[in-house]
């Protein structure tokens, strides 16, 4: 069977590229980068020269970037480790939005318990954060904000220079996930005015258990991991090489090929949805029109449920994913659904495809006609009538 | 992800779909997921099930335990349907994922609603074949009180 993979967003493959690059520090250059001599130096000047590449992605200094063991441990590290730093401080007060990965959002409920306040920012049907909202809730107390770049779920892209100006302009710690916008928007930290900054390596095509959080030189964290001296003493553990590696040249790559990348995928991003718009009555596109990611697609389709949708698209060999794979397992709407404010049964028949660079016309053309064939057959045994649900973008 | 009973059952339901002239329709809806089922039924005279089939919005559990919920009751007097409890639905699976057992709960509470409206159009048609039987015997009544009229007239000529 003819397996097309559609959900780019929960993780890639690692390309051939990346994989090179990385090899020979399994087998070759395995020295403990801590270690001072040859077999440690030759480690560590690998990993200097990875986070050289990352630091030169992001317009940061290599001394800023941390590696971390993925993009939710750097998320509950910039929120938990600025948080200790300052914990005999009156700033008790810390800002993020409703569509956050839950990452952010768990560990803003756990300080919430240690007796922090928390405003979770609401969002425009877009997806979009307004900066109106984020002033009138930044005050003396407010410690730092966290907003993310780019959603995983509706791949609304954030106005981001401009909240962290924002947020900039008040003295406050301005952090912020960029897990879906690396490779996808231009970042330039110092310019646009950045604390903090959360990457990881396998959405970008590079290897699974390695992130990264760029911490400006400014900015005051503890550790939370403890135990050891590695990276200049906030995050014990020896560093996963070949993982930091992978990491630094998918970097490189997704920076270089930003453009013609997202050229491509825009095209095809833009023909899948008006070919399933073309195709089939009754669907919705969610997040904002122009200010999304480029391989970023999430339909709601009126009538149908989406795990059944997802699951019989799995049968004819094509992953899609439920709303977000972080959340598939449990029951509940998503967050970011709820938070745009889709009616709860057009949130049900939300899925998310995230094309790879790969993708041609014919196989999109494939899925399409595959999708009307299942949404119909289940719109047949739906007990649901058009009238009962939602605004559509087609009918 | 779910075994091959549920995938079976979620492919392809064989009591998918709606009666015509069904003397009984409910649904239920999660209020949490909104996932929803309805079932229609058609009983007869001797108060069993003749037929059933539904129809769902929901997850691959959702469709299969509505399919087998249905294919159950076939065949099934109303009263023992009455009885049914979300237990046996479930035993008719091997394995149901336990985030999923809410599923069988929402198949209880549609056949519960199926089986209310079956007993209210019973209630109507009872009620209607009274008042029927009442008109019957006005219009008799009236018939001999229009005879004894007539008689009267008979008479009165």
């Amino acid at each position: 069977m003819n397996r097309i993979y559609l959900d780019n967003a929960a993780t890639t493959f690692v390309s051939n590229e990346v994989l090179n690059e990385m090899l020979p520090y399994f087998t070759n250059i395995y020295g403990n980068p801590s270690s001072p001599h040859s077999f440690g130096r030759e480690a560590n000047a690998a990993l200097d020269t990875a986070r050289e590449k990352i630091a030169t992605a992001i317009g940061a200094k290599p001394n800023e970037i941390y590696f971390t063991s993925s993009a939710t441990e750097s998320n509950n590290w910039a929120l938990l480790g600025v948080a200790e730093y300052y914990q005999n401080s009156d700033k008790k007060h810390i800002i993020t939005s409703q569509i956050e990965h839950p990452s952010i959002l768990e560990t803003c409920k756990y300080l919430e318990s240690k007796g922090y306040k928390i405003t979770y920012l609401p969002v425009d049907s877009d997806g979009l954060v307004s900066i109106a909202e984020l002033l009138h809730n930044l005050n003396n107390d407010t410690l730092m904000v966290s907003v993310m770049a780019a959603n995983n779920e509706i791949g609304t892209i954030q106005n981001l220079k401009a909240i962290a100006q924002t947020v900039k302009e008040r003295g406050v710690i301005f952090h912020t996930d960029a897990t879906q916008a690396i490779g996808a928007v231009n970042i330039n930290v110092k310019e646009m005015g950045i604390d903090m900054l959360t990457l990881s390596g396998h959405k970008i095509n590079g290897p699974k258990g390695i992130g990264a959080l760029y911490i400006a030189n400014n900015i005051n964290i503890n550790p939370i991991l403890h135990g050891g001296h590695q990276e200049r003493e906030l995050r014990a553990g020896t560093v996963n090489v070949p993982g930091a590696v992978g990491l630094g040249k998918a970097c490189e790559i997704a920076c270089r090929d930003i453009i013609i990348n997202s050229q491509k995928l825009r095209r095809m991003r833009d023909y899948f949805v008006d070919k399933v718009m073309e195709n089939i009555p009754y669907v919705k596109l969610n997040g904002h029109k122009f200010q999304r990611l480029p391989n970023s697609i999430s339909l709601s389709f009126g009538m149908v449920e989406a795990e059944a949708l997802m699951m019989m698209l799995d049968l004819e060999g094509i992953a899609v994913s439920v709303g977000s794979s972080c959340s598939t397992g449990s029951v509940e709407p998503s967050n970011v659904l709820k938070a745009i404010k889709l009616s709860p049964e057009l949130a049900a028949g939300t899925i998310r495809i995230t094309i790879p660079k790969s993708i041609t016309k014919e196989d999109i053309d494939y899925v399409v006609e595959k999708l009307e064939v299942i949404v119909k057959k289940l719109r047949s045994m739906s007990p649901l009538t058009k009238s009962s649900i939602g605004e559509f973008d087609n009918v | 992800m779910y075994n091959e009973d549920i995938m079976e059952r979620f492919v392809n339901p064989k009591y998918v779909g709606m009666i015509r002239g069904a003397n009984g329709i409910g649904s239920a809806q999660d209020p949490k997921t909104n996932e929803m089922i309805k079932f229609y039924i058609n009983v007869n005279e001797d108060a069993v099930i003749e037929d059933a089939k539904f129809k769902a919005f929901g997850s691959p559990v959702v469709i299969a335990v509505a399919d087998a919920t249905a294919q159950m009751i076939i065949g099934m007097p109303i009263v023992e349907a009455e009885e049914l409890n979300e237990a046996k639905i479930l035993n008719m699976f091997i394995d149901i994922p336990e985030e999923r057992m809410y599923s069988a709960f929402l198949a209880v509470d549609a056949l519960n609603d199926t089986i209310d409206d079956y007993a209210k159009r019973l209630r109507r048609l009872q009620k209607k074949l009274m008042q029927e039987d009442a008109n019957l015997e006005n219009v008799k009544a009236d018939d001999d009180s229009e005879n004894f009229d007539r008689d009267n007239d008979y008479y009165d000529e």
